[in-house]
């Protein structure tokens, strides 16, 4: 399961270019040290927090991609620095819960 | 090449639109050397740990990050205020940080708890002029 082909089987939206990087397990989080200290390569990430420094953190674990459920606003500022490092930005329109449900019967499982 | 390659990054209170800058360039060095990935994650936690703990709580400081064939050290110094118990700071879940940080997804006082659990040596110095911690990590 590639992060594009994430997208195109949820219907999620892209807020960022999106690659063809694989797409390896499922981490939700919203204290970064935590998920700093957790969150392995490779994850597709679910977190409330919109802001710039989720990006930082996902850059620095390698996760594949960060998933904002409930459609909540990301910044243009994060979503600036989520193109300059490369990071994969989507948009859920469903909560965390319901983002690890769609994730969890795409085969995507826990590290 | 030198025996030392070292390199020291200025890291200002408060900056929080930088915060993980000195990580990322910290963890793209050991990548490029081609340290072990498993040993650069620990000091790529520790270095955005010790960032943000700067970031958060200090008046700003620096972090050098030393690699010599045998290990990598992160040096951190700040000037202050300095941590006023140690001994709870280094606990797990004890934070000082502001509610509108903790807001953010930080303070969740796990930041010198994960340097420990992260480093091979781990020491800590603290007064009010400022807080200084070294980290060794071996290179087997």
């Amino acid at each position: 399961m590639t992060v594009r082909e994430l997208l195109q089987k949820t219907g999620w939206k892209a807020l960022t270019d999106i690659p063809d990087t694989a797409v390896s397990s499922a981490y939700i989080g919203d204290l970064l040290s935590w998920v700093m200290a957790h969150a392995q390569a490779g994850a597709a990430w679910v977190t409330v927090q919109a802001h710039i420094n989720v990006i930082a953190v996902a850059s620095l674990t390698g996760c594949a991609c960060v998933i904002i459920p409930e459609n909540i606003q990301v910044s243009e500022e994060t979503l600036e620095a989520a193109r300059s490092k490369g990071v994969a930005v989507i948009s859920a329109p469903c909560t965390a819960y319901g983002a690890a449900k769609a994730l969890c019967a795409l085969g995507v499982g826990e590290a | 090449m030198p025996d030392v390659f070292r390199e020291t990054f200025e890291i200002a209170s408060g900056d929080f639109a930088s915060a993980g800058e000195a990580s990322a360039k910290i963890k793209s060095i050991l990548r490029m050397i081609g340290l072990d990935p498993a040993l650069t994650r620990r000091v790529t936690i520790a270095s955005y740990e010790a960032e943000l703990n700067m970031i958060i709580h200090s008046h700003g400081g620096e972090m050098t990050v030393e690699i010599s064939p045998d290990a990598v050290l992160l040096h951190c110094e700040d000037t202050g205020p300095g941590i006023e118990d140690i001994d709870m700071a280094m606990q797990e879940g004890y934070s000082t940080a502001p509610f509108d940080v903790r807001m953010m997804g930080f303070g969740a006082g796990m930041g010198l708890p994960n340097m420990k659990k992260n480093s091979d040596e781990f020491t800590i110095r603290s007064d009010s002029g400022g807080t200084r911690l070294d980290m060794r990590f071996d290179i087997k």
